[in-house]
């Protein structure tokens, strides 16, 4: 079989596998959810203040996984108090409200100590965005922060953990029954594409963490 | 490399799991679209539960009074 041929047969299998690697963007051919359009409600807001990493459940349901969620879990580097204020207060005038308070300066402290906060659309309990804050003291996070994977679908674009990061990271450190099953999932959809040799940096890193959490 | 794929009756979670992405890498489309109606639905029944459970009351007031009771704030 000649290389051209050969190459033709890998990118059709791509395709029917319902996404495809177009220029290491993950392309998938899906309408979106009310989910998805939730989530990219909040990064084209988000976006103008901050950079970001989606991460967990909405990774695997984004995918293919077709379970329930209540919240998406999205990484923020920690701001500085006049941009979170700037942000919080474009999230309010685009009808989101957050969980911890109604203003910027009463809800400043969780991110100032790095608490998670949430914010859902206006007369909305869920989904909910959680708004989980980093710094590079987090060597984990930082790491799939730093090496985000771009997603496409139709027009929504967004970032997400390295596929071998999320996975190793649902089995070792996560660990529960939904985050085992997220991780069996990515790996089945992606199996074409799963670095063991990623797998294996990555597994590195956590467990790395894992252990200066120990000591 | 992993192949992962189901040669069995499925019986566990697990397997059920590995069915369902063998059936998205062979119907993706189909499978997204069920996808869709299931997500949709589930979002659309939340909102509707907790408007009707705050009718003619305050949302963020009483949705906060609802997390705070649930230890989730």
């Amino acid at each position: 079989m000649g290389k051209q041929q050969l190459f033709i047969i890998c990118s059709l299998k791509k395709i029917m596998a319902g996404y495809k690697l177009n220029k290491e963007v993950l392309v998938f051919d899906r309408e979106l959810t009310e989910l998805d359009y939730f989530v990219k409600s909040f990064l084209e807001v988000l976006k103008k203040y901050s950079d970001y990493l989606i991460v967990s459940g909405f990774v695997s349901i984004a995918t293919g996984r077709t379970r329930a969620t209540e919240d998406v879990d999205i990484l923020v580097p920690i701001p500085k108090k006049e941009i979170f204020e700037r942000l919080f207060n474009d999230l309010i005038k685009n009808k989101f409200w957050c969980y911890q308070g109604k203003t910027a300066e009463e809800t400043w402290d969780y991110a100032k100590n790095m608490q998670n906060i949430r914010f859902a659309k206006e007369n909305q309990m869920f989904p909910n965005m959680e708004v989980v804050f980093i710094n590079q003291s987090k060597k984990a996070k930082y790491y799939e922060f730093s090496h985000p994977q771009q997603i496409k679908v139709k027009d929504f674009e967004f970032k997400i953990p390295p596929l071998e990061f999320e996975i190793i990271y649902k089995e070792i450190v996560l660990k529960g029954k939904k985050d085992k099953e997220d991780a069996s999932h990515l790996r089945a959809v992606f199996q074409d594409i799963l670095k063991e040799d990623k797998f294996k940096e990555c597994r590195e890193i956590i467990k790395t963490e894992l252990k200066s959490y120990k000591q | 490399m992993n192949n992962l794929t189901l040669k069995k009756i499925p019986k566990t979670d697990k397997d059920y799991i590995l069915l369902y992405a063998e059936e998205l890498n062979k119907h993706p489309k189909e499978i997204f679209k069920q996808q869709k109606i299931l997500i949709d639905s589930q979002i659309n029944s939340s909102r509707s539960f907790f408007q009707n459970m705050f009718k003619g009351k305050d949302f963020k007031t009483e949705a906060r009074k609802y997390l705070k009771a649930r230890g989730m704030i």
